[in-house]
C-alpha cells in the first residue's frame, strides 16, 4: 500500500515538474507597425475590427483584432514588404492603409490627400450650383433648338 | 451613413448602380427647368449637412436631411443627391465613386417614400403645428429607412444582419431626432416664406 502511494506521489511530482517546465515569460520589445484611424472630424474609430495582411497576401489576414479607444492598432511585422491594415467600424466606414516595412523603418506607401474642409465646402457648393445651372441652360438650349 | 470603398461585392455594387441610374432617370424626367434652383439648393444643403458630425459612442454619425430633400423634391432627390454624393466622394473621400450608386439609393429611396407619405398624409395642409409634427416624423422616418437599407446592403455584403442592424439603429437615434427637428422647422419656415415651394413639388411629380 505504502509503495503504491509512493508511486502515485512520485508520478504526481514528476508531472508537476513537467508542468512547471511549460511556464511562460514575457520580454519587452520596442518598435512595431501600426495606424491610428480617425473620422474626418478627428474623433477616433474606437474598438473597431482591424485586419492585417502580410506582403503578397491580400486574401487572408495574418492577424485580426480591434483598435483601442484612441483608434490605434499596432503589431510587429516579421518580414519586409508592404503590409496592409484594414479597419472597419462595421457600419459602412472602412479604410485600408498600406505601409512599407524595411527593418525598423516605416514608410507610408499612400496617404489620403484631402482638401481642407473649408475650401472643400465652398468648392462643392459652387460646383453643385454650376452643375445644375449648366444642366438647366443646356436643357433650355436644346428645347429652343428643337422648337 | 456612407458606405466606403472595398466593403461591398461587385454584384451588390452593380445592382445598386443600376437601381440608382433608374431613379436618376425618373428624377431628371420629372425635373422641370424651373425647379433647378430648388434642386441645386437642396443638393447643397445635403452636401453641407453631411459634414456636420455628431460623435456618438464608439461611432460617428452625421446629419442627413434626406427626408427634407425628399418632401421638397420628390423623385428629383435622386439627381440632387447623386451630385452631392459624388462631390463628397471626390473632395472629402466620403464613400467612394464605385459605391456612389448604392449610397445614392440608400439616401434617395427613403426620400421618395417620405415624399409620398407626406403627400398622402398632409395633403395641402397649411397648419403649422401639423406640418411641424409631420416634418419631425417623416424626417426621422427617412433616416430610419436609410438605416434599414444600409443594414440590408451590408448584410448582402456579408456582414451579420442583426448585430449591424442593432448598431446602426442605436447610432442613428440622435440623427433621427436632429433630422426630424430640422425637417419640421424647415417645413414651417418654407410655409411661412414661400408656401408655393411645398406644393410645387407635389404638382411637379404628378400628384
Amino acid at each position: 500500500m505504502i509503495r503504491r502511494i509512493a508511486y502515485i506521489f512520485a508520478c504526481w511530482f514528476c508531472f508537476t515538474l513537467v508542468g512547471l517546465s511549460h511556464g511562460i515569460k514575457a520580454t519587452r520589445v520596442d518598435g512595431g507597425l501600426g495606424i491610428v484611424v480617425v473620422y474626418d472630424d478627428g474623433s477616433p474609430v474606437s474598438f473597431s475590427e482591424a485586419k492585417v495582411f502580410a506582403p503578397g497576401n491580400d486574401e487572408k489576414p495574418v492577424l485580426t483584432g480591434n483598435t483601442d479607444r484612441n483608434g490605434c492598432f499596432m503589431f510587429r511585422p516579421d518580414t519586409n514588404g508592404i503590409w496592409k491594415i484594414t479597419v472597419d467600424d462595421g457600419m459602412g466606414h472602412a479604410v485600408t492603409e498600406a505601409i512599407q516595412f524595411k527593418g525598423m523603418v516605416f514608410v507610408p506607401v499612400q496617404t489620403a490627400s484631402t482638401m481642407p474642409r473649408r475650401y472643400g465646402v465652398i468648392t462643392g457648393i459652387a460646383l453643385i450650383f454650376g452643375i445644375f445651372g449648366s444642366a438647366a441652360f443646356l436643357s433650355q438650349f436644346i428645347s429652343k433648338v428643337k422648337g | 451613413m456612407h458606405i466606403s470603398e472595398g466593403i461591398l461585392s461587385v454584384p451588390v455594387l452593380a445592382s445598386g448602380a443600376l437601381l440608382a441610374t433608374a431613379g436618376i432617370a425618373i428624377g431628371v424626367r420629372k425635373m422641370p427647368v424651373e425647379a433647378t434652383p430648388k434642386t441645386a439648393m437642396l443638393s447643397a444643403v445635403f452636401f453641407v449637412a453631411s459634414l456636420i458630425h455628431i460623435p456618438f459612442g464608439p461611432s460617428n454619425v452625421h446629419l442627413i436631411l434626406n427626408g427634407l430633400a425628399g418632401i421638397l423634391l420628390g423623385w428629383t432627390i435622386f439627381p440632387a443627391l447623386v451630385v452631392a454624393l459624388f462631390l463628397q466622394a471626390v473632395l472629402f473621400q466620403f464613400g467612394g465613386v464605385t459605391v456612389l450608386g448604392v449610397n445614392t439609393l440608400i439616401m434617395s429611396l427613403p426620400g421618395v417614400v417620405v415624399y409620398y407619405l407626406f403627400r398622402f398624409s398632409c395633403g395641402c395642409t397649411r397648419k403649422r403645428k401639423t406640418l411641424f409634427a409631420m416634418g419631425i416624423v417623416l424626417g426621422a422616418l427617412a433616416v430610419c429607412l436609410s438605416g434599414a437599407l444600409l443594414t440590408v446592403v451590408l448584410a448582402l455584403g456579408g456582414k451579420p444582419f442583426l448585430s449591424v442592424a442593432g448598431a446602426i439603429v442605436v447610432a442613428h437615434i440622435p440623427v433621427m431626432i436632429a433630422d426630424g427637428l430640422v425637417t419640421g422647422a424647415a417645413l414651417v419656415f418654407v410655409l411661412k416664406v414661400r408656401p408655393g415651394l411645398l406644393w410645387q413639388s407635389l404638382s411637379v411629380n404628378g400628384l
